[in-house]
């Protein structure tokens, strides 16, 4: 995520709620359409984000009563976003972490080769061994589409 | 003095953007490691280098770090630019908790485009208004341990390099 060209926030710290609305801002530019957007971070960040009033409090979020604060989930939309919360976001190093705020489009698995299974028999285990092979990789889409949130791990 | 005199040529320019002649091939069409490039904004990130995803990120203005500077930005800079940057953040940090307890502070948050300099007298300037001077201590006292919670995950070059290696025992 650190190669979009739209970028929020600063590297070790926490994002704000500013800077979420700023990247949807971003997407709105773009005419980035509404559905299929997503906030993508690290598990700090919604650590943080369950301790702000807009992201947990029932009067700003409705939902089922007690979502946020007796479950701990942020629910399954906030500013249009769809958020999800994975230990995979890249970093530049410890302690940061590359969130996201982005439409689908942004960003696709690019698939070279299919996978492609082989089977083998070894007669020094008397074990059927499993192995595949495949070519992938991600590649950037649609570098307007996308915001690097800069944020904390 | 003339300033179309200083101005480099259009030629002079472009030879300044190559580099001494270097043994390239073409390789395999897999497994490229990730490389350093750098961003129009300044910062240096890692991001894939096979061809495609470089011809890409060159096309929106960045540029590959090649490998002798690469290995300078790993050795020398990056650890500094790495303090530089907890530095920062513990700045940014505090202004945004101080702004969040006074009611009648307001921040704009374009903080990330200043320098640790100009975020230090910020802070001061802050601590006048609000009437309490704050100073940030960097030191850490052992109250939560560094977690970096990452699960190392091996790219297709290291995999490529493990291949060679057991290839090359066996050829022993």
């Amino acid at each position: 995520m650190s190669g979009f060209s739209q970028t929020q926030g600063t590297l070790g710290t926490l994002f704000t709620d500013d800077h979420v609305r700023r990247g949807v801002q971003y997407l709105d530019d773009a005419d980035a359409p509404e559905d299929g957007r997503v906030l993508i971070m690290a598990p700090a960040e919604k650590n943080d984000k369950l301790a702000l009033d807009r992201w947990s409090n029932a009067l700003y979020r409705g939902g089922t009563a007690g979502q946020q604060v007796s479950r701990g989930q942020i629910g399954s939309e906030i500013y249009g976003l769809t958020p999800f919360v994975t230990t995979n976001t890249k970093a530049q190093a410890g302690g940061q972490s590359d969130n996201t705020v982005m439409h689908k489009e942004a960003v696709a698995l690019v698939v070279q080769r299919e996978p492609k299974f082989h089977m083998f028999y070894d007669i020094d285990l008397f074990a059927w061994k499993l192995a595949s092979e495949v070519i992938f990789g991600s590649a950037e889409m649609r570098d307007a589409f996308g915001v690097w949130v800069k944020g904390q791990r | 003095m003339d300033q179309a005199v200083d101005k480099p040529s259009l030629l002079q320019r472009i030879q300044s953007r190559t580099t001494p002649t270097r043994q390239a091939n073409r390789g395999q069409i897999y497994n490229y490691a990730p490389l350093w490039f750098g961003r129009p904004d300044g910062s240096i990130v890692k991001l894939p280098g096979d061809p495609q995803n470089r011809a890409y990120y060159e096309d929106k203005g960045f540029t590959v770090l090649r490998p002798e500077e690469a290995a300078e930005w790993e050795a020398e800079y990056r650890p500094k630019t790495l303090a530089e940057q907890a530095e920062k953040a513990a700045l940014i940090s505090t202004i945004r908790r101080i702004g969040s307890k006074h009611p009648g502070v307001e921040i704009v948050d374009n903080l990330d485009e200043l320098g640790t300099a100009d975020l230090k007298e910020f802070l001061e300037e802050l601590g006048k208004v609000t009437g309490a001077p704050v100073k940030v201590l960097a030191k850490r006292y052992g109250v939560e341990p560094d977690r970096d919670v990452s699960v190392p995950v091996r790219d297709g070059a290291e995999l490529q390099e493990k291949i060679a290696r057991a290839g090359a025992r066996m050829g022993r």
